[in-house]
């Protein structure tokens, strides 16, 4: 590293800048082998065929803590019904068991300290529980009882459907939610599985029917990828799975159907009006890339040194550090399923929506004209080595590590060759990287923020017509 | 050049354990000369741990006209130092005391009001901003961050609440001298540069969390009235018009009373040997002076003698806050309005969730919880729900209070308060998973210098356990009287706006 010898003279200044003078110390004069780390693996058994364990024992604390992940979600929405995969993985627990009323079973597992909770997901779906050691047995026989014999009570039915409603007419309240939803409209267009939301319309079109049928479709005897970290014995624990699951199908989940992605919005500048903001929110960018991309891992670089490596990033170095511009600033490519979003974010206040507009262009643009420096990649992967490690810091980190690789579809040596990938990346390929995923002549460009502070500023950008659109009502 | 050593007396102390469980038996602590104390627990199952410095200062120590600086330092504290972010500090400085004098003057016409001068200000701000744009070419930008990354460095923050203030990263285990350098350097010869486009930063972030923020808007106006005095009425990040005049005085000037190592708290976590962290913990934090025992607020909140209502207008749905004044910390109806907490809100099956949300459906969520927005000292024992539409915040408050009612005048039986206390004995297990030792860092140090007890949250639940019913209707008739009540209701303006 290069060294910034300090001259002692200039020490005298200091103490005016601090209180007290001290030796400044400089932590270039220390040096530390990059890690040299293989990550921690979990074990993976079968309990059945379609149903896999992967689990880590740790004694730290005397609790267990577990997931289970079927292959459903909210893909699986049928159109005009956006919304029943979650009411329905909801109402698994919520709705109660043939033997237990839902406020049973909820009195049972608040007296036992443990909890249980369902949700979906766009592609998988989970049932995840914590509890403690002791109460392991009780707690499970909740979970399996729930997994077999699921009530969906039509009271609770009730409850869910109108709690969603209301969610819905709550959407708009948080400024960011109002951009980054109707982000997704633009970009993937309305209806596409990425972009779809719930309405009141689709939630009032759901019956109790439905979701009994959701569940005994894609969740009753599916195949299920089991997680469990704790302090368990491996054994046991094979054991008390097998006898759970053997009645249980383990049957593949129906294949859900993932359309292409295409941009839907034309590039240019939208703006939604929304009177009672001081300060603007602003989302940039258009589609991104599919996460079996063969730059899947190399992208990450690129990312740190764009928008995601927080203050060594050019976006919130720019907008945040050196102008004061905005308190949260960021932006990358990411990877999705079909493709994931090119995605870039600041909100700052009425006054400076167009400076900070165009200087997020003019950065996206720079990223796909000139190679980034030495500095900046040696800082991005640098990053990228030295705090892999943290993504294995307990044990179910390191279960999910593996079982998303699985679940994902990435290759088996996805995990062992990403340091090696991460060190071949150079300012030639980052430059190669962005110039493939960046347009910054074809951005859409959306404003949330007051019209009389805000839509002249846009017009001034000189991008085209600025296009107003209404706030929808959900 | 002065270099301060002093006489290091490194004092470890091993916290007898307790007889029940607790942290004692796996953090150690050990206190340095000038009063620094550091709490390890060595956790070596993967490569990595996590530091955390805690100071024990928040906005609850701020006088009035300086609201939000506790806050506003945590952020210069990751500008640098002589040696770290700058290219040429003999160059940069003339500049930014150049920029103070010029702040200076700015905060001075700020001051003045409708009267400022409008033109003069935005020629003093034009001046800023060009030497500012002077001082970058000196500034190696957020170097901190560069280095802490460079070094594997995740979950670098800091945070203030109203209570304290804290400093985090998770390094791989082979950096722990790096962070030991890098925390002390900080402290130890901080350059607040970049202090004005900080201040901008800053007055973003207010725009963000306080006022396009409907539970930021809200509460802040609830704040205000519930407390007259006491300095938890003001918001962590500051009223606008105290942040658009801070001045780098009042910035030097507050680090300097509360940054005294008597006055800070370390802890470990992680993949670490105590002895190693005992040694650096000398060798980088030992010679800093003891510093004088900073100025802690002291005003007694007057006794709220009627209730207390705001109503804001604000484009978002209804929420409702209700506050009553309590005592703080260790008097024991503080210990009994947590156990009331966990009582109404705490899991599915809590009264107000059971009652207000599942049956009634009048509202999507309710928490009730003491100690808001503080646990330094009296705070207030706080309910936030959001209304079903078409229910109103009105209905909500009524059936809020009625079961605020029942406590006083019905004993809770035996059964829920065993439940409640399994919940609360449970959740002393749960780890947050994704920066679990950060959490726990945090936890151990919550326990050390706000309850100055290791065990503190172990034996907070064992203590919970004498509570009886009686004790239960004793201190909710104690606390949620009307006149003790404040109340904060968010509403859309009569015009429906936009929408």
């Amino acid at each position: 590293m290069k060294a910034r010898k300090f001259p002692a003279a200039v020490a005298a200044l200091v103490l005016a800048a601090a209180s007290l003078a001290f030796a400044q110390k400089d932590p270039r004069v220390l040096t530390f082998p990059d890690l040299e780390f293989k990550p921690q693996k979990p074990s993976v058994v079968p309990i059945k065929s379609g149903i896999s364990l992967y689990f880590k024992e740790d004694r730290d604390a005397p609790a267990i803590r577990g997931m289970l992940i079927f292959k459903t979600g909210t893909l699986a929405d049928p159109k005009g019904k956006e919304g029943l995969a979650a009411l329905a993985l909801t109402l698994l627990k919520s709705g109660g068991t043939k033997s237990l009323a839902p406020d049973a079973l909820e009195e049972k597992l608040d007296a036992l300290g443990s909890s249980i909770s369902c949700s979906a997901s766009d592609e998988f779906s989970s049932v995840g529980f914590w509890t403690l050691k002791k109460n392991f047995a009780a707690t499970w026989a909740i979970l399996a009882d729930i997994l077999f014999h699921p009530a969906f009570d039509p009271a609770r039915f009730e409850m869910e459907k109108q709690m969603e409603l209301e969610n819905i007419r709550r959407r708009w309240d948080q400024p960011m939610a109002v951009g980054m939803y109707l982000y997704n409209d633009l970009v993937y267009g309305q209806g596409f599985p990425d972009a779809r939301r719930t309405t009141s319309a689709s939630i009032n079109a759901i019956s109790v029917e439905d979701v009994r049928k959701f569940y005994e479709k894609n969740v009753k005897d599916k195949e299920i990828v089991l997680a469990l970290a704790g302090d368990f014995m491996a054994a046991e624990m094979k054991s008390q799975l097998s006898r759970t699951f053997k009645a249980w199908r383990a049957e593949p989940a129906p294949a859900i159907v993932l359309p292409k992605a295409a941009l839907a919005a034309a590039p240019g500048v939208y703006f939604i009006n929304k009177e009672d903001m001081t300060q603007a929110v602003i989302c940039m960018g258009h589609l991104g890339i599919n996460r079996l991309d063969p730059d899947n891992v190399e992208i990450a670089v690129m990312n740190f040194i764009l928008g995601g490596g927080g203050f060594n990033s050019r976006i919130m170095r720019e907008v945040r550090s050196n102008r004061g511009l905005a308190y949260s600033a960021y932006g990358m490519v990411q990877a999705g399923r079909d493709l994931g979003l090119f995605f870039n974010f600041t909100q700052t206040k009425s006054g400076s929506v167009g400076e900070a507009v165009g200087l997020i262009k003019s950065i996206i643009a720079d990223m796909t004209r000139t190679p980034v420096t030495e500095v900046e990649l040696t800082t991005a992967k640098k990053y990228e080595q030295n705090s892999y490690v943290h993504r294995f810091d307990s044990a179910m980190a390191v279960i999910q590590q593996y079982l998303y690789l699985k679940l994902e579809g990435l290759p088996d040596n996805y995990l062992e060759t990403y340091i090696p990938r991460i060190k071949k990346v150079d300012a030639a390929k980052v430059l190669d990287m962005a110039k493939r995923t960046m347009h910054p002549e074809s951005l859409v460009i959306l404003v949330v923020g007051k019209r009389s502070e805000v839509l002249d500023q846009l017009k001034a950008l000189n991008m085209g017509e600025v296009k107003e659109l209404p706030l929808p009502k959900e | 050049m002065r270099k301060a050593i002093a006489l290091i007396l490194l004092s470890a102390v091993l916290v007898p354990a307790a007889s029940g469980v607790g942290f004692s038996d796996k953090v150690k602590e050990f206190t340095l000369s000038n009063g620094m104390k550091f709490l390890v627990y060595e956790r070596p199952q993967t490569a990595t741990f996590a530091g955390m410095i805690q100071v024990k200062v928040g906005s609850v120590d701020e006088p009035m006209g300086w609201t939000g600086l506790a806050h506003f330092f945590e952020h210069m504290a990751f500008k640098g130092t002589p040696v770290i972010g700058t290219t040429d500090f003999a160059k940069e400085k003339p500049l930014l005391d150049e920029m103070d004098i010029v702040g200076d003057e700015l905060n001075v016409e700020y001051m003045k009001g409708p009267a400022a001068d409008q033109a003069r200000m935005q020629a003093l701000k034009d001046k800023l901003a060009a030497l500012q744009r002077e001082e970058l070419k000196y500034v190696v930008k957020d170097e901190m961050d560069k280095i802490y990354s460079e070094n594997g460095g995740e979950f670098l923050n800091a945070s203030t609440s109203n209570d304290t203030t804290q400093y985090f990263v998770m390094l791989p285990s082979n950096r722990l001298e790096l962070w030991f350098l890098m925390e002390s350097e900080r402290f130890k010869n901080p350059v607040l540069r970049e202090f004005y486009s900080e201040r901008d930063v800053i007055a973003e972030e207010r725009r963000m969390y306080e006022d396009n923020d409907p539970d930021g808007f809200l509460s802040e106006q609830f704040y205000n009235l519930a407390f007259v005095l006491h300095p938890y009425r003001h918001s962590v990040v500051g009223y606008m018009e105290d942040v658009q005049t801070w001045s780098k005085a009042k910035a030097v000037q507050f680090f300097k009373t509360f940054y005294a190592p008597n006055n800070m708290t370390a802890a470990v976590v992680g993949n670490v040997k105590l002895a190693e962290v005992k040694a650096l913990a000398e060798k980088y934090f030992g010679d800093i002076p003891r510093g004088a025992e900073p100025p802690r607020p002291n005003f007694l909140e007057p006794v709220q003698k009627g209730e207390r209502r705001v109503t804001v207008k604000y484009e978002a749905e209804p929420r409702l806050l209700v506050g009553y004044h309590m005592p703080g910390f260790p008097e024991k109806d503080n210990l009994t309005l947590r156990l009331i907490g966990l009582i109404l809100s705490r899991g599915d099956s809590s009264r107000l969730q059971r009652d207000l949300v599942t049956n009634k459906k009048l509202a999507v969520q309710v928490y009730a919880g003491a100690n808001d927005p503080g646990q330094r000292y009296s705070s207030l024992f706080q309910i936030y729900a959001l209304p079903r539409h078409p229910h109103t915040t009105a209905e909500l408050e009524q059936a809020v209070y009625a079961h605020l009612e029942t406590l006083k005048t019905e004993p809770v039986a035996r059964a829920e308060l065993d439940k409640v206390l399994n919940m609360a004995e449970a959740s002393l297990y749960r780890s947050i998973g994704f920066a679990e030792n950060v959490f726990l860092a945090m936890r151990l140090l919550t326990n050390v210098v706000i309850y100055g007890d290791i065990n503190a949250d172990f034996k907070r639940v064992e203590a919970m356990k004498t509570i009886t019913p009686q004790d239960i209707m004793d201190t909710a008739r104690r606390t949620f009287g009307e006149s003790n009540r404040t109340v904060g209701v968010l509403v859309r303006p009569a015009s429906g706006g936009e929408k």
